[in-house]
């Protein structure tokens, strides 16, 4: 009898994860932000699909699952997230998309050192443009160039705005307090 | 006709002063004439030992100075420097007229220039003695071990060299005021006897010295025995056969950790396992990308650059994820680096090794070492460290083992393995950084005069046949336009691998039997650069066309040559794809049309030309068949070549291994 027991309850467990995992799969097409479907927690499978190299450098997905938590995050091995803190009700989706997705480059600029990692910062499902220090912080980095000073620079959508960037120990931070593109070029003179 | 009397007595009289002021002026001009003779003698005879004393250096000045040859030189300079104090002695009374002598003939130019002369070879001969006795216990060891010297061991040389940093500094500074003095040197004036041995002779054993000194005075700290305490230093294990550009496949990095002069610690751990992912990477180069499908670069790969400074730039950023160790020099080297030094110290016996590992067996102990025994588990790539490990540390013992007789051996080997690029250095010393620089032994890829090609190979492939390929180039040179000079560049690759392998990118799922940890019967996938002087143009080129079906990304590679943008200074380098497949030969060409103002040296006032290469050994190479080919204008008059070329009607042919750089000089006149 117990055996039939732990037969049932490992069933309801698989059709109950399952079930999970059907309602949160996320797809490349769901990436832009336009796009309103709330991806609420990490999907393996899919994010692997997103980021299955065929070389021998496999680095982390280029999708993260939800930010809910604090904690450091990387994005396909090319931005790092540090999250200080975050609101209980709010929440960061972050990909990292291809740089020819960028439609123009900042200002004075012929280059992009690393990018484009897209953050989007929701409270309540709604979307967030710009994140106050009470809603959270977050930091994003990027590895520096050797003898390239580098500026961190984020797309609202419309216009590039510098991000004031500091180097420490060859990488190269910046507050992320917007939803936007953030990407890393050559700091212009 | 009347003469008044007394007229002819009043001009005796007049006269007879004139003809005593006449011989007393004759008599002086006599005196100061017997003088002048014989000071000019006495300077004569000074000059003839200072120039017997300079043709003994001359006739003992190697090409390449061994510490013996050192030893021998420096005790022929006291004698050197006396007979300059005596000539200057002599002479320095005059030497304020020495710029006004310009015009004597044949000499004047040697006379104008008597002062700066003096004062060149005086100073180069108060440096060199006081190097030499600050040395002389080493030299002495090194030429007879059997010497009872204060020097017996590594420890006592660090001491020797540390208790004479004085002498050394002193030398050092009478050194840099040589060179300023050589600076202020007219070298055009002088006659061609002393221009030839101040050019052929004093310049290079001025380099030879200046490093020399630089080498003595920076030892100490560079092992951990100055003031700025222990050393850390990260090796760099390249895998030529899987070639890159610095030297090969990054397959292991080490820490090496000196203190005193001891080994502190010595450690090494896989590449692939010097990945931390909470950290940000920088993007990898569009070719890794596009061709190993890498999106970022990592430690592995970060010798990505031809030139060595500029990979060392991203090792150290890279192994920093993974260590919070200040890092004062990274050293690279290849497999080729340890034959060399087994070839030198003999043998060794490594624990768990049922034989010696000799010279001859080392390459394939290793890569049998990369293969689990029977019945173990090992996953591909994931390499077993620990026999690289085992060796360096056996070597390392018995470079540190007090065996004079060894250490001239042992540094006659690292210089050819430096001169080689078996092994590069990269050291956070001011002093030893231009010392690197000049000899070429930093790695970096430059240049800023006359022509210049690299051929840089980069195993694309994700195996390790470069142990089947063998290169060759041929670069073909037309002058005879001299205002617009083109060349062409033939480089041939030839893969002795199976000729029955498919081009499937990572095997393809294909195993061959023995190989699946070390593959070497594959196709050969390469991204080669070829380096040429700034300004060159590519006019044309014959291309290979890669089947989308042999690249990893499916995707096609046309016949095209990639305008590299690396910011090599004085270079512009191209790239292209090629995949060679077993048993095939691929033949790539390049067209250039070279820039004339840059590669051509004229010399207007003897209507000549010099044509100056320079060729750049890829690290990790051994000795790539090299031909040139230098055609000439027509009636052209050939005045000078460097050694080994053969002159054919108005063509010059070299034909060379690449196991160095090799730099080449044609002068010709043309009408």
């Amino acid at each position: 009898m117990s055996k039939v027991i732990r037969y049932i309850g490992a069933a309801i467990l698989l059709l109950g994860i399952l079930f999970l995992a059907g309602n949160q799969i996320v797809t490349a097409s769901n990436l832009p932000w336009e796009n309103s479907i709330v991806v609420e927690s990490q999907n393996t499978s899919a994010m692997l699909a997103s980021n299955q190299h065929k070389g021998t450098v496999i680095p982390p997905p280029i999708e993260l699952p939800l930010i809910t938590v604090p904690g450091s995050y990387s994005l396909g091995g090319v931005c790092t997230l540090l999250v200080a803190q975050l609101q209980p009700d709010v929440t960061l989706h972050a990909a990292l998309l291809p740089l020819n997705s960028l439609a123009k480059k900042p200002a004075n600029t012929t280059s992009y050192l690393a990018g484009d990692c897209a953050l989007k910062f929701q409270l309540s499902g709604n979307v967030l443009h710009v994140l106050t220090s009470d809603e959270g912080s977050v930091q994003i980095c990027f590895a520096q160039v050797p003898n390239i000073i580098g500026q961190i620079y984020v797309l609202d959508g419309r216009t590039w705005a510098a991000v004031t960037t500091t180097l420490t120990n060859g990488i190269e931070c910046g507050t992320a307090d917007e939803t936007g593109d953030y990407v890393l070029v050559p700091q212009s003179y | 006709m009347n003469r008044k009397p007394g007229a002819n007595l009043t001009q005796r009289t007049n006269r007879r002063p004139v003809k005593w002021i006449i011989f007393i002026i004759c008599s002086l001009l006599l005196v100061l004439l017997f003088f002048t003779g014989l000071k000019i003698y006495r300077i004569y005879g000074l000059l003839q030992n200072v120039r017997s004393d300079i043709s003994f250096l001359e006739n003992n000045l190697p090409s390449t100075a061994s510490v013996n040859d050192a030893e021998e030189l420096t005790k022929s300079l006291p004698k050197l420097d006396k007979d300059l104090a005596s000539l200057r002695t002599e002479v320095q009374p005059w030497l304020w007229l020495s710029p006004f002598l310009r015009w004597v003939p044949n000499y004047g130019g040697d006379l104008s220039q008597a002062r700066n002369l003096l004062e060149l070879a005086q100073n180069l001969s108060i440096s060199a003695q006081d190097a030499g006795q600050a040395l002389e216990p080493i030299f002495e060891v090194t030429s007879n071990p059997a010497t009872t010297s204060s020097v017996s061991g590594p420890s006592s040389l660090i001491n020797q060299l540390s208790n004479e940093q004085t002498l050394l500094l002193k030398a050092q500074s009478e050194f840099r005021q040589a060179r300023i003095v050589r600076g202020q040197l007219d070298i055009n004036v002088l006659s061609p006897s002393i221009r030839n041995l101040i050019t052929q002779k004093v310049d290079p054993a001025m380099n030879s010295m200046g490093d020399g000194l630089s080498l003595a005075i920076s030892f100490p700290e560079v092992i951990g025995a100055g003031p700025g305490g222990s050393k850390t230093y990260l090796l760099l294990v390249q895998n030529e056969d899987e070639l890159r550009p610095t030297g090969g496949f990054i397959t292991a990095v080490g820490q090496l950790v000196l203190d005193q002069g001891h080994l502190l610690d010595l450690s090494f751990e896989d590449s692939g396992s010097l990945d931390n992912w909470s950290m940000p990477y920088p993007m990898a180069p569009w070719q890794l990308s596009q061709y190993m499908d890498s999106p970022v670069l990592i430690l592995r790969d970060a010798n990505w650059f031809p030139d060595f400074p500029s990979s060392v730039l991203y090792v150290k950023e890279l192994y920093a994820y993974t260590h919070q160790t200040t890092v004062n020099g990274v050293i690279g080297f290849d497999q080729q680096f340890l034959i060399m030094l087994l070839q030198t110290m003999g043998p060794l016996n490594v624990a768990g090794v049922p034989y010696s590992i000799t010279a001859d067996n080392v390459v394939s102990y290793m890569r049998a070492s990369k293969s689990p025994e029977t019945g173990q588990q090992l996953s591909p790539g994931g390499d077993d460290k620990d026999f690289i490990r085992t060796i360096a540390l056996a070597m390392v013992q018995k470079i540190l083992t007090d065996n004079p007789s060894e250490w001239r051996s042992l540094s006659q080997t690292l210089l050819k393995a430096l001169d080689e690029r078996h092994l590069v250095l990269q050291l956070d010393n001011p002093d030893l950084e231009s010392v690197l620089a000049r000899r070429g032994w930093d790695g970096a890829l430059r240049s800023d005069s006359g022509d210049f090609l690299t051929v840089i190979d980069s195993n694309v492939g994700f195996n390790k046949t470069n142990a089947v390929v063998s290169t060759s180039l041929t670069y073909d040179v037309d002058l005879t336009n001299l205002a617009a000079p083109v060349s062409n560049l033939l480089i041939s690759h030839t893969n002795r691998a199976a000729a029955d392998i498919p081009c499937a990118p990572r095997g393809g799922g294909v195993e061959i039997t023995l190989e699946e940890y070390y593959p070497i019967d594959r196709c050969y996938w390469d991204y080669m650069r070829v380096y040429t002087p700034q300004g060159a143009n590519l006019t044309s080129g014959t291309l290979q066309s890669v089947p989308a079906s042999w690249m990893i990304l499916d995707q096609a590679v046309p016949p095209q040559v990639d305008l590299l943008d690396e910011s090599e200074p004085g270079l512009q380098g191209f790239g292209t794809l090629l995949v060679v497949p077993g048993g095939k030969t691929i033949n790539t060409t390049m067209q250039f049309a070279l820039p004339a103002s840059r590669i051509l040296l004229k010399d207007a006032a003897t209507h000549s030309f010099a044509y100056d290469l320079t060729v750049r050994k890829q690290p990790g190479t051994l000795a790539i068949p090299f031909a040139l080919r230098i055609h000439l204008p027509n009636n052209a008059i050939l005045r000078s070549a460097s050694q080994g070329g053969t002159v054919q009607g108005n063509n010059l042919l070299f034909q060379m291994n690449l196991n160095t750089d090799v730099n080449v000089e044609v002068v010709f006149s043309s009408p």
